[in-house]
């Protein structure tokens, strides 16, 4: 294929990823590495390379506008980084270790899974819009992991307090490790640890969730990057694509209401997590 | 105790996070744009011809990293190099926004914070320059 057609065809794609994954809640790079590695048979590393580039660049620009809104908060998010950033470099290490011994079906395989259990959240609302009743645990009370917002929808103050800290820091860390080993945001999984985990309010969860993907990706690009295993010319279209869709793709999402859009593409991942698994069996 | 919520100082350095985060994604788009682009104009990356597709995009390597490098490939305009110069950027952004956390949580005077945020970045840091090293090909 001609170089210039290969890379606007990846920048289509990665537009369209970047539409449909931020109407999703699920980012643009569960759909961009099955489509670069299954359809144009780029290798596995080289994907997840320019997936999370395009996770930083589209966390942090959703985060830039967030965070001035005063819902994020800033302290339980810098807490938990500390467990998604080491779990993002264990997944790293764990994904060139695979790749380079020529395990790749099963980074194949634990992609096609953790596409299917991330459509989950997305059949049945789980968590709480105003989780109640939380009780601090130790770790919460010591570091005050609370805060309180004006909910503009219900029009009234939302305190909230964190509970059951350390199971929130170990589901982080899983969420790290997947982030680094599949080259994606894994926001599904940051917002459970949030929402269900810590009993926080809805809307702090997916801010605060979004505001840690960027960081986290961070951690495992450095390693992408800094080690070689990061394309430029294919980061660059990824990158691009993803973060131009993702802008009307969330401008879409805030003016729908119910969520049935979003049940609309449920069918596009599946089909994307069983070539995933087929490809790795 | 008594902490400095909501005070002036934490809406300066939140506003600044925004900003860092928001200039940093816009200045990496740019120069990622910028070198794709002189590509495609000149037809060479700066280091080796175009070749195909497959050699293009598919290649592992082949392009230096570094910082000595890239500033030397930068000041030459490879078009490579200028696509690199993007992905720095990019990556530097969220350390960017830590580094800013720190001084935010100094400011309230939360040192546990000030802490915890020392120990990410200690983490990030860890991970380019010790971890990477270690596992490159």
């Amino acid at each position: 294929m001609d170089p210039l057609e290969f890379f606007l065809l990846v920048l289509a794609a990665a537009f369209l990823a970047g539409i449909v994954g931020s109407l999703m809640g699920l980012g643009g790079g569960v759909i961009v590495v099955p489509f670069l590695t299954i359809f144009l048979g780029v290798s596995p590393l080289l994907a997840i390379g320019a997936s999370i580039v395009s996770v930083i660049a589209t966390s942090s620009g959703a985060a830039s506008v967030y965070v001035k809104d005063g819902i994020t908060n800033l302290r339980i998010g810098m807490f938990l980084e500390i467990a998604t950033t080491t779990g993002a470099v264990v997944g790293a290490v764990l994904t060139i270790s695979l790749a380079r011994a020529n395990l790749e079906g099963v980074v194949y395989v634990a992609f096609g899974v953790v596409l299917i259990l991330s459509v989950l959240p997305l059949l049945r609302k789980l968590g709480e819009e105003l989780p109640s009743g939380a009780t601090p645990d130790g770790i919460s009370k010591r570091l005050e992991l609370r805060g309180e917002y004006y909910d503009k929808a219900l029009n009234v103050r939302v305190d909230y307090e964190a509970t059951r800290s350390p199971l929130g820091l170990a589901i982080m860390w899983a969420a790290g490790l997947i982030s680094g080993l599949l080259g994606i945001g894994s926001g599904a999984l940051k917002v459970l640890a949030l929402d269900v985990g810590m009993k926080l309010p809805m809307k702090v969860s997916s801010t605060t969730s979004n505001f840690m993907i960027g960081v986290t990706a961070a951690a495992s690009t450095g390693i992408f990057y800094l080690g070689g295993y990061i394309n430029p010319f294919l980061a660059a279209p990824v990158m691009m694509g993803v973060l131009m869709g993702s802008v009307p793709g969330s401008q879409l999402l805030a003016r729908t209401k119910n969520s049935s859009i979003r049940k609309v593409f449920i069918p596009v991942i599946v089909i994307l997590a069983v070539e995933m698994l087929v490809h790795g069996v | 105790m008594e902490y400095r919520d909501s005070a002036e100082g934490e809406a300066g350095f939140k506003a600044a996070i925004g900003l860092v985060l928001r200039y940093g994604v816009i200045a990496s788009f740019a120069l990622v744009a910028l070198g794709s682009l002189l590509l495609f104009l000149e037809g060479q990356t700066g280091y080796r011809p175009m070749g195909t597709a497959e050699q293009l995009f598919d290649a592992q390597g082949g392009f230096p990293v570094g910082l000595s490098p890239l500033i030397q490939g930068v000041a030459a305009a490879k078009p490579a190099a200028i696509v690199d110069l993007g992905l720095v950027v990019l990556l530097a952004t969220p350390v960017a926004r830590v580094v800013i956390s720190m001084f935010l949580f100094a400011e309230e005077r939360r040192y546990a914070f000030v802490a915890i945020t020392a120990a990410v970045l200690g983490i990030l840091l860890l991970s380019m320059f010790v971890v990477a090293p270690l596992v490159s090909p």
